[in-house]
């Protein structure tokens, strides 16, 4: 039986920081998960986004869908400089922190654009759901996570997982 | 390198039923927790009903948003709610057999942070009026979670033999 579901990297903020890095991610895993529970500032409207690899040329797409209690819809972006990750509408909040559980299938091949899925849940503004793509056969070795708008707050905490098929 | 996924408890209802399943005395050995659900109640005259997650026997200062998947309709549907339903199951007038099926994550349930927590809950029967919701849940506590229980939204019921339900322990330590 493979090992799954082993941490690769971990990180809780001691400070408030613009980006966080998980670097020297191997490639030894199927596909990654990444696991953010994230602090923003209250009153600060803000989307959860990320980059691999440094690079934030205009390399992404992102497909997503909401619903806020009140409506539902869905919207896209293309030839953008990162991905949409969740908290899509709405912000972060002191001490009630956005999560985010974000799929990287196949992170590790270097034939094929990376295809990346995610589920946002921003208990009291929303409910998101995206897919997302990154135009690089290079293999992802590292993930850097930011807001559009503000800072990550201090207690935030971000670890990403390797999973086995084999 | 630190073992993930693990079983900490499942609970099995047996042939009288239950009124709710409950995970007590999780260890504080973990990092985050994941809850499998599998499960159909006696709530009268519908084939859907919802179950409730609450921790710490805190049945209070919970709040949702959903999106609902509702095939009859057509549409997608949202709603918020407080100290009501979570995820949706398969109830009385439902296909025989037919269990709905739910997976939530619950991450830093140690923190002293509110809680917020997400899952996805599917009803389903062969039939058109079924549901499909994906949540975004919040527990307005900064307490540690030490136990969690699930119970029939619709009062007085219960969930049937089989109806199954596993909580695992994450660790990135």
């Amino acid at each position: 039986m493979p090992s799954t579901y082993e941490k690769i990297a971990t990180t809780t903020l001691g400070s408030a920081t613009a980006t966080v890095t998980l670097s020297s991610i191997p490639a030894t895993y199927t596909d990654l998960v990444l696991i953010s529970s994230v602090l923003g500032t209250t009153g600060v409207t803000s989307n959860v986004m990320a980059y691999v690899n440094s690079d934030t040329a205009t390399n992404y797409s992102t497909t997503y869908f909401y619903a806020d209690g009140g409506s539902a819809g869905s919207g896209r972006s293309s030839n953008a400089s990162r991905i949409f990750l969740g908290q899509l509408i709405s912000y972060a909040e002191t001490n009630k922190p956005v999560f985010c559980m974000t799929h990287f299938q196949g992170y590790s091949n270097t034939t094929t654009y990376k295809t990346i899925f995610s589920r946002g849940n921003s208990p009291t503004t929303d409910v998101d759901m995206m897919v997302g793509m990154w135009r690089s056969t290079s293999a992802i070795t590292s993930i850097t996570i930011r807001f559009d708008v503000g800072n990550l707050q201090s207690g935030s905490t971000f670890t990403v997982y390797g999973i086995k098929a084999a | 390198m630190a073992t993930t996924y693990e079983l900490i408890s499942s609970v099995t209802v047996g042939s009288g039923g239950a009124a709710s399943m409950s995970f007590t005395s999780i260890p504080a050995t973990y990092t985050d927790l994941s809850l499998f659900i599998s499960s159909r109640d006696t709530a009268p005259s519908q084939a859907t009903d919802n179950f409730k997650i609450y921790f710490n026997s805190a049945n209070s200062n919970r709040s949702m948003k959903t999106a609902l998947g509702r095939a009859e309709l057509g549409t997608v549907q949202t709603f918020g709610t407080s100290n009501s339903q979570t995820g949706y199951t398969d109830a009385s007038t439902a296909l025989a057999s037919t269990f709905g099926n739910a997976l939530y994550y619950i991450p830093n349930y140690r923190v002293a942070q509110q809680k917020s927590f997400g899952g996805d809950s599917i009803q389903e029967d062969n039939v058109s009026a079924t549901q499909f919701g994906i949540d975004a849940c919040l527990w307005n506590s900064t307490s540690a979670i030490t136990s969690i229980t699930i119970e029939p939204n619709y009062a007085s019921q219960t969930f049937v033999q089989y109806t199954t339900a596993y909580l695992y322990g994450i660790s990135n330590a």
